[in-house]
């Protein structure tokens, strides 16, 4: 039976930790003005339904239930060999909570490649995805390749972990001083800074 | 209105600013009118804009409205708008104009594209679009330039007399070295003299750049270090090294400006405004003096048919974009100046006094003809894994480049290129850092940075895996452009569209470009460039992934490339020594009428290869004073 209550927001930031090793923190800080977790919950639930969200939840609670590590959690959600449509929503929904943290965007469903089709994940073959279509395959289409994505916020757009993993900045905004750039920037682990070493089971 | 003023300007670009400003300190009483809005003094607005662009094109943060901000797939029609302009959403909607399935739909693009599949003997090409673009609105396109400010060259001057290719300009290198230190001491450049004299520049004697250079990036000592290995680099008969780009950015606190935080963003907004824009030039002209009117389109430019002079120019104004016709006027001056870019100006021409068989200024017909850009041949790689990064996506989107190929000996045969390093990634190339970071979540490889085992599908990547993924590659990446010269073709025009549909909100014709492509001189370029980009790519160790994609492309013996615009658009009203051939003289006055003149890159006779805006303002300061000079003399 579907729940259609609203998901939860501390097992939306829970999921998020896990997929994506980020510290809670960072996520989720104490003092929270912005929101950005609550943010990208909400849009996920927008786009995807209560229910849907709900049961994604659900089964991610239950792997953490059965003691699964945090690396087969994702393995589970992500890379099930399972084509259910379920399974096939579990992995889309994790994919896009990744790009929220790491893009500040959605990314719609026509984006998604289908497993199969692989032609489109080779070298050579040209980029279909951000490039520009050529002249007059946007007019007339049904299926039209909808701006690739929708960035969820400004706040969003400038605080993807993206451009921290690059130990850079977002294209447009820089908190760094003049020159910055003609030295090496600081280590990795000071824009992502580690999870703290798991709690010992009492 | 009512009020005759010295001088009436039409465009609030940098060549307009910078001549009301000159004026206005002179004490001379100056209108200008903008068809754009003024610039925000906030530029907040600008930024959320930008932020909240899925497509950060260069026109992004900018109005009017270029597709729907709820849904970004959806192209605003340019017809329901006033003072629109060409964009890049707009040439990837481009179509062939007169296609009979497009009858009933509206043309995405402001710009008319005629003839883009046109095919020529030699290139056969095919969706050769016009690929640069421009802004209507204080300041210009300068809102959203790059920055770079070099200076061109002594041959490029003369490419007729040394190369036999194109035209000589009616003016030297020497004579414009004056105008060079002044506008960059004006706009405030940042470069160190010393770098650009081992370039062969001459200089005044005693001249010194306003401000010390910017620092070169990592991913420019990355270049410059493989360039020297090995007794270092040559090609076309030069030696290839790595030189700071002299740029129009503040390394120190310059005219109450900020210094440069590397914000990476230059194109399309800085957002401190540490890059220099000539809405900066705009007020400073404004306080000084000027008067200006914005959201007025200039319509008409009348000729008293007695004299030959300009007697007005005839306007329209409106309060919103997609509102029409508010109201209307004419301006009146001794002196009348053109200065809305290369495509609306020559437009403006052909579109005024249809008493004259060839529109205004058009004795020798070449108004609108020469259509020229820097067409750009783009590259990428990415440096070895076992090498440390070169940490891009930091600094200026540019800061150094190689200038040493841009006057070459093969220019005879062929177009020489500027070499423009980025310290962006692969944004520009890719769509980074989306593309990758995409491939490595959803398992494709549209980036190629994730190729997949087997023939299967990649897993998708997560938590510290991911970011390991995207830090060991994506702060490896970079890209080349090299800037290629087009040659003066008289077939390569702007006309005002021929189709009476093709108009703006104002029922003004929208610009039309005709016969555009690339010729063989600029086609036998790409070639040496892709060699030249895989040379550098090998000399650092770094894997090449340049690829064809789909956007503007044309063939040449048999291999495709992809083309893009740099922005550049000149040589539509081209200055020259004879008014049988060119459409004004060296002062840029106009042949026909002897209180015109015309400003900016739509007088260059040819391009050379060197970013044209530092060029467009030190021969608006030299107009300016040409200018001035005739109003203080009683016979004008």
């Amino acid at each position: 039976m579907a729940n259609t209550s609203q998901p939860d927001i501390n097992t939306f930031v829970d999921l998020s930790v896990t997929l994506t090793q980020f510290k809670k923190s960072l996520l989720a800080p104490f003092a929270d003005k912005v929101n950005l977790k609550q943010q990208y919950l909400d849009k996920l639930v927008k786009e995807m339904g209560a229910d849907k969200v709900n049961a994604l939840f659900q089964r991610y609670k239950d792997l953490v239930a059965a003691k699964t590590s945090d690396d087969a959690i994702c393995e589970q959600l992500l890379n099930s060999e399972d084509t259910s449509e379920t399974a096939g929503d579990f992995s889309y929904m994790a994919r896009n909570i990744l790009k929220m943290w790491y893009l500040g965007a959605w990314f719609p469903h026509a984006q998604a490649v289908a497993p199969t089709d692989v032609a489109a994940t080779e070298r050579g073959a040209p980029s279909t995805h951000l490039m520009a279509p050529k002249p007059g395959e946007r007019s007339g289409r049904e299926e039209a390749p909808a701006a690739a994505y929708q960035i969820i916020s400004s706040d969003a757009y400038v605080r993807g972990f993206a451009w921290r993993a690059m130990q850079a900045h977002p294209m447009g905004y820089s908190e760094f001083t003049f020159g910055y750039w003609a030295e090496k920037p600081p280590a990795l682990a000071e824009f992502l800074p580690p999870q703290d070493p798991p709690q010992e089971q009492k | 209105m009512g009020k005759h003023y010295d001088v009436v300007i039409v465009g609030a670009g940098i060549s307009g600013g910078l001549l009301a400003n000159h004026l206005a300190l002179a004490g001379k009483s100056v209108l200008i009118l903008e068809a754009g809005p003024a610039s925000a003094t906030d530029r907040s607005d600008y930024m959320e804009t930008f932020y909240l662009s899925s497509n950060k094109f260069p026109e992004s943060p900018y109005g009017p409205a270029i597709v729907n901000p709820n849904n970004q797939a959806e192209v605003v029609d340019p017809a329901t708008e006033a003072a629109g302009r060409a964009t890049v959403e707009g040439l990837i909607n481009a179509t062939d104009p007169d296609e009979p399935s497009l009858r009933d739909k509206p043309y995405l693009s402001y710009l008319i594209q005629k003839d883009i599949k046109a095919a020529t003997a030699t290139t056969k090409a095919k969706n050769t679009a016009f690929a640069s673009t421009y802004e209507r609105m204080s300041g210009g396109t300068t809102q959203h330039w790059l920055g770079t400010s070099v200076r061109l060259f002594p041959n490029d001057f003369k490419m007729k007399s040394t190369y036999h290719v194109g035209a000589d300009w009616p003016l030297t290198y020497e004579e414009l070295s004056p105008f060079y230190d002044k506008s960059e001491v004006e706009i405030g450049v940042a470069a160190d003299r010393a770098d650009q004299e081992k370039l062969g520049l001459p200089f005044s004697s005693g001249y010194k750049y306003p401000m010390p250079g910017i620092p070169i990036s990592l991913v420019d000592e990355a270049v410059s270090k493989a360039l020297q290995r090995d007794g270092g680099m040559q090609a076309l008969g030069k030696k290839v090294f790595v030189t700071p780009t002299p740029q129009a950015r503040n390394s120190i606190p310059y005219k109450s400006r900020r210094v440069c935080a590397g914000n990476t963003n230059c194109i399309p907004i800085c957002p401190i405004q540490a890059k220099y824009d000539a809405s900066v030039t705009i007020n400073d002209a404004l306080q000084n003096g000027a008067e200006i009117l914005y959201q007025t389109v200039a319509t008409n430019v009348s000729v008293d048919p007695m004299t030959g002079r300009i007697s007005g120019i005839e306007y329209v104004q409106y309060q919103s974009p997609t509102g029409g016709v508010s109201g209307r006027g004419t301006a009146v001056g001794t002196i009348y100046v053109l200065a809305a870019h290369a495509i609306e100006t020559p437009k403006l021409l052909l579109l005024s006094n249809k008493q004259l068989p060839k529109g205004i200024a058009n004795s020798s017909g070449k108004v609108g003809k020469h259509l020229m850009d820097h067409v750009i041949y783009l590259a990428w790689a990415r440096g070895p894994l076992n090498q440390p990064p070169y940490y891009p996506y930091r600094g200026p989107l540019s800061t150094a480049g190689v200038e040493s190929l841009r006057d070459n000996p093969f220019r005879k045969d062929h177009s020489a290129f500027r070499i423009e390093i980025g310290n962006e990634g692969w944004n520009w190339a890719a769509g980074d850092p989306y593309t990758t970071v995409l491939d490595f979540i959803d398992g494709t490889n549209n980036g190629q940075l994730n190729p997949s085992e087997g023939g299967k599908r990649s897993k998708s990547k997560f938590r510290g895996g991911l970011s390991r993924a995207i830090n060991d590659n994506l702060t490896r990446t970079f890209r080349l452009g090299f800037l290629l010269e087009q040659d003066p073709q008289e077939s390569m025009c702007v006309v005002p569209a021929t189709n009476p549909k093709y108009v703006d909100r104002l029922g003004i014709p929208r610009p039309q470009i005709q016969g555009y492509g690339i010729s063989e001189y600029t086609a036998k370029g790409f070639p040496v460039a892709a060699k030249v980009a895989s040379d550098i790519f090998r000399r650092m160790g770094a894997t090449e992934f340049t690829q064809l994609k789909g956007g503007q492309q044309f063939t040449l013996d048999g291999t495709t490339f992809n083309y893009y615009g740099a922005g550049h658009i000149m040589g539509t009203c081209k200055m020259g020594s004879s008014k049988a051939d060119s459409v004004v003289d060296r002062d840029l006055r106009s042949w026909d009428h002897s209180n015109l003149f015309i400003l900016g890159s739509s007088v260059f006779p040819t391009v050379g290869t060197g970013n044209p805006t530092l060029t467009i303002a030190a021969l608006a300061l030299r107009a300016a004073e040409r200018i001035a000079k005739d109003l203080s003399t009683p016979s004008v």
